[in-house]
């Protein structure tokens, strides 16, 4: 018996264990595997930017990755053998129009080409890019470009959003290569008011991001002038807004973006629109006051979500807007079928009074009460996501060291209040929960803990109620023994250090910190940390099923100048994944502070086998011991 | 009671095997086969008769030197649940083959493919899927020539179609 007399359903989940390279060397052996190996290669497409972006091959074996510099050959083979057009399901493009990216005129030119040479046949077609990039694509001299049969994804991304933003105060230095002036999208509107029509092919639109006032203004144009609120699908809406153009800058403490008498008006979009929705997610409060404005004139009705599987919440401490968020929350029906639920905070205001404090209390409080009873049943809840905007230096002030003991910040006083939580307590059930991201402060700073001497720039001094409270929170995490993935994007610089002092984890801190140079250290943990550049701004539901990540590329070239290998980190923080992988059972993915890794464990027993990370090339394997 | 109960197992070249009720259930098609007749509850039967009636349960596929490796597979899994279908993740498809079955399937190539044969046609998931995955394995890294002389395939390309393929294939090169 041969290879080649399987039958096709095994030689298919063969062929699903192959990567691309494997692929097309089968496809060499052959004509008859060279035909076979058409529907594998060519069914999923996606064109990535190789200078900036890291591809998670672990998990997305089926699909097919091309970096940017190659689309040329693509479209090349595509002109010339027409033939593989009819193996093409799905295409994405992703950021496509970046200013990072050499040649992009090139790029755009040949994403048109392969737009007009396959858009008709092809399936799904996901455009992970700004709207006006996705728009300038359809201008009037490509009048052939034909993708109305298709369901079409726009994912806006924002690119103005800079690391730089995240490393403020910080030791090291990184360049600003952003220039903001070149860069403006002043005549935004202008220019997509060039292409009015251009909206017309998205009939079949499932998914979109509103980034900008100017998007708003489209997307509303659209489903006014086409009547689409008839037979539009739209299934994941995302409110993204920071201002009436898009440029923003998330760290500007005094926004006054809440009034909304700044904002143009608009007339109200219909309610019914929101009928067949999967996933809301409203980025901050302006998109929530926004959202609310033009789905709900009257504010006694109720906003029907029937369908809502996924919402994401952004909010601040400011006392208005937490009062009028809590005012539209109460006219949420109740959100029977939720599985992901995200909610962000960020504080505003840095002052420490205590009737201020108690003013915060009582608003989260009444937040989480409200929250509680539109979700009613917390068993059916997969994935939560809890996310504290704090890029205050808690090194040199500690006015809020307070607030991981009271309800002062959402974020803590969720875990102390929610349901969710409260039912681990109450009832020692075990909750369902199969998903938990939970960042507690993005201030990247590298402390060392210390019971004596005086807060510096590197050093901490903490009493033991504090340590205790860090390591209670901690523990807290293990009591869901369903999770599947545990994602803690502040884990190397705002827990590690602390953890360290607890009974359970005897892992030595200052042994890695040593061993490893602390400078070193410092450099990788930003490195890192920068693999979540768009979680503050953006959602971080489903973080680690992305099959494409964005790197810092600064943050890349300063390991490389400083010829720093991130194995050696890597093997330093096994044997917290090896703790954490045998307390939480299920655990198969795992992203602490950006080092994400793939657990898989033996069959029989359960057993941790291998780790393995996903964007890097790092694997601790028990058989190689 | 009909959960201990033995199960006979006719391979094509008429062996006979006697085994375990669950040890036969690691095959989903003789699972449902026995769904109909012995109810796990042994609510189908309280004489003490019925105790010592022989199912037996031909498998025309499968001859008996495959299916002894076969359920000497099923022999050491008999206690461990596998996750229903639908509920295997992405990961699953990752995860790397268990060194027991790595051991287990080192076989030489046409006995693999008996066995993987043969888990699909008894549905034996986790068993298909490490045998496809070693095969998987004997493919990675490997160049057509080397692929060619590992499977035994005939290169059936004149060097003018080996070479315009190759040439297909630029889109996928580091550049």
């Amino acid at each position: 018996m041969n290879l080649l007399d399987l039958p096709d359903n095994i030689i298919d989940i063969i062929y699903n264990n192959l990567n691309t390279q494997s692929i097309i060397n089968l496809k060499l052996s052959c004509k008859y595997l060279n035909y076979y190996s058409n529907f594998k290669i060519f069914n999923n497409i996606y064109f990535y930017n190789d200078n900036n972006q890291l591809i998670n091959n672990n998990i997305f074996n089926e699909i097919t990755f091309i970096p940017y510099t190659n689309i040329t050959s693509f479209v090349d083979l595509l002109s010339i053998n027409p033939q593989f057009i009819q193996f093409i399901n799905k295409i994405q493009f992703d950021s496509f129009n970046n200013n990072t990216i050499d040649n992009n005129d090139n790029i755009i030119n040949n994403i048109k080409k392969i737009l007009k040479i396959c858009g008709k046949n092809v399936n799904f077609i996901n455009f992970n890019c700004q709207i006006d990039s996705f728009i300038s694509l359809f201008d009037n001299n490509n009048d052939n470009i034909n993708i109305d049969n298709n369901n079409i994804h726009i994912i806006n991304t924002n690119p103005h959003i800079h690391h730089n933003l995240i490393y403020e105060n910080d030791q090291i230095d990184f360049i600003d290569d952003y220039d903001y002036n070149n860069n403006n999208n002043n005549n935004y509107y202008n220019d997509i008011k060039q292409y009015p029509t251009s909206f017309n092919i998205l009939s079949n639109l499932i998914s979109i991001q509103l980034f900008s006032f100017d998007d708003i203004y489209l997307f509303n144009s659209f489903i006014q002038n086409n009547n689409h609120h008839q037979s539009l699908n739209l299934k994941y809406l995302e409110f993204n807004i920071k201002k009436p153009n898009s440029i923003s800058n998330l760290t500007s403490i005094n926004h006054n973006l809440s009034n909304l008498s700044n904002y143009p008006s608009l007339p109200s979009l219909p309610s019914q629109l929101l009928n067949n929705l999967i996933s809301l997610k409203i980025t901050n409060f302006q998109s929530l006051s926004i959202f609310n404005s033009y789905f709900n004139n009257n504010n006694n009705n109720i906003i029907n979500l029937p369908n809502l599987k996924s919402l994401s919440l952004a909010i601040s401490d400011n006392n208005y807007e937490i009062n009028n968020l809590i005012s539209i929350l109460q006219n949420f029906s109740i959100l029977s079928s939720l599985k992901s639920l995200e909610i962000k905070f960020k504080r505003t205001s840095y002052q420490n009074i205590s009737n201020f404090n108690i003013i915060n209390i009582n608003n989260n409080i009444n937040f989480i009460n409200k929250l509680n009873k539109i979700i009613e049943n917390y068993s059916l809840l997969e994935e939560i996501s809890i996310i504290n905007l704090n890029n205050h230096n808690m090194l040199t002030d500690n006015i809020f060291k307070n607030e991981i003991f009271d309800d002062s910040n959402l974020c803590f006083a969720l875990i102390n209040n929610l349901n969710l939580f409260q039912n681990i307590n109450n009832n020692n059930n075990i909750p369902s929960l199969k998903s938990l991201t939970i960042c507690l402060n993005n201030f990247i700073t590298l402390v060392e803990p210390v019971k004596e001497g005086i807060n510096s720039y590197n050093k901490f001094v903490l009493t033991d109620e504090y340590l205790n409270r860090k390591q209670e929170i901690f523990n807290k995490l293990f009591n869901f023994q369903n999770l599947i993935e545990l994602t803690i994007p502040d884990f190397l610089f705002n827990w590690l250090p602390f953890i360290k002092e607890g009974e359970n984890i005897n892992l030595n801190y200052q042994k890695i910190i040593n061993e490893s140079n602390q400078r070193k250290v410092a450099l990788i943990i930003r490195c890192l940390y920068s693999r979540f550049i768009n979680f503050e701004n953006n959602s971080t539901i489903n973080l680690n099923y992305k099959p494409i990540i964005k790197v810092n590329e600064i943050s890349i070239n300063s390991l490389i100048l400083n010829s720093i290998n991130l194995k050696i980190y890597f093997d330093l923080l096994l044997p917290i994944i090896l703790i954490i992988a045998e307390k939480l059972p299920k655990l198969t993915y795992l992203n602490l502070g950006g080092h994400s890794v793939i657990i898989s464990r033996y069959q029989l027993n359960g057993k941790v086998c291998k780790v393995q990370s996903v964007y890097d090339n790092w694997s601790y394997s028990i058989e190689d011991q | 009671m009909s959960t201990n109960r033995s199960i006979v197992i006719i391979t094509s070249d008429n062996e006979k095997f006697t085994v375990e009720r669950k040890v036969a259930e690691k095959s989903l098609l003789i699972k449902n086969m026995l769904k109909n007749l012995l109810p796990v509850d042994g609510e189908a039967s309280d004489s003490e008769d019925e105790d010592n009636d022989i199912i037996e349960v031909p498998t025309q596929n499968v001859r008996s030197a495959v299916m002894k490796n076969i359920l000497e597979w099923c022999e050491h899994y008999k206690d461990v649940e596998f996750p229903e279908e639908d509920q295997e993740d992405d990961s699953k498809k990752s995860a790397p083959i268990d060194p027991w079955d790595k051991n287990f399937l080192n076989v030489d190539q046409e006995m693999l493919y008996e066995i993987i044969l043969a888990a699909n046609y008894l549905n034996i998931k986790p068993l298909l899927n490490a045998g496809c995955k070693i095969v998987a394995e004997m493919i990675r890294g490997k160049s057509p020539e080397e692929i060619r002389k590992t499977f035994n395939i005939v290169n059936d390309f004149t060097p003018e179609e080996e070479a315009a393929i190759r040439r297909e294939n630029e889109w996928a090169e580091d550049r």
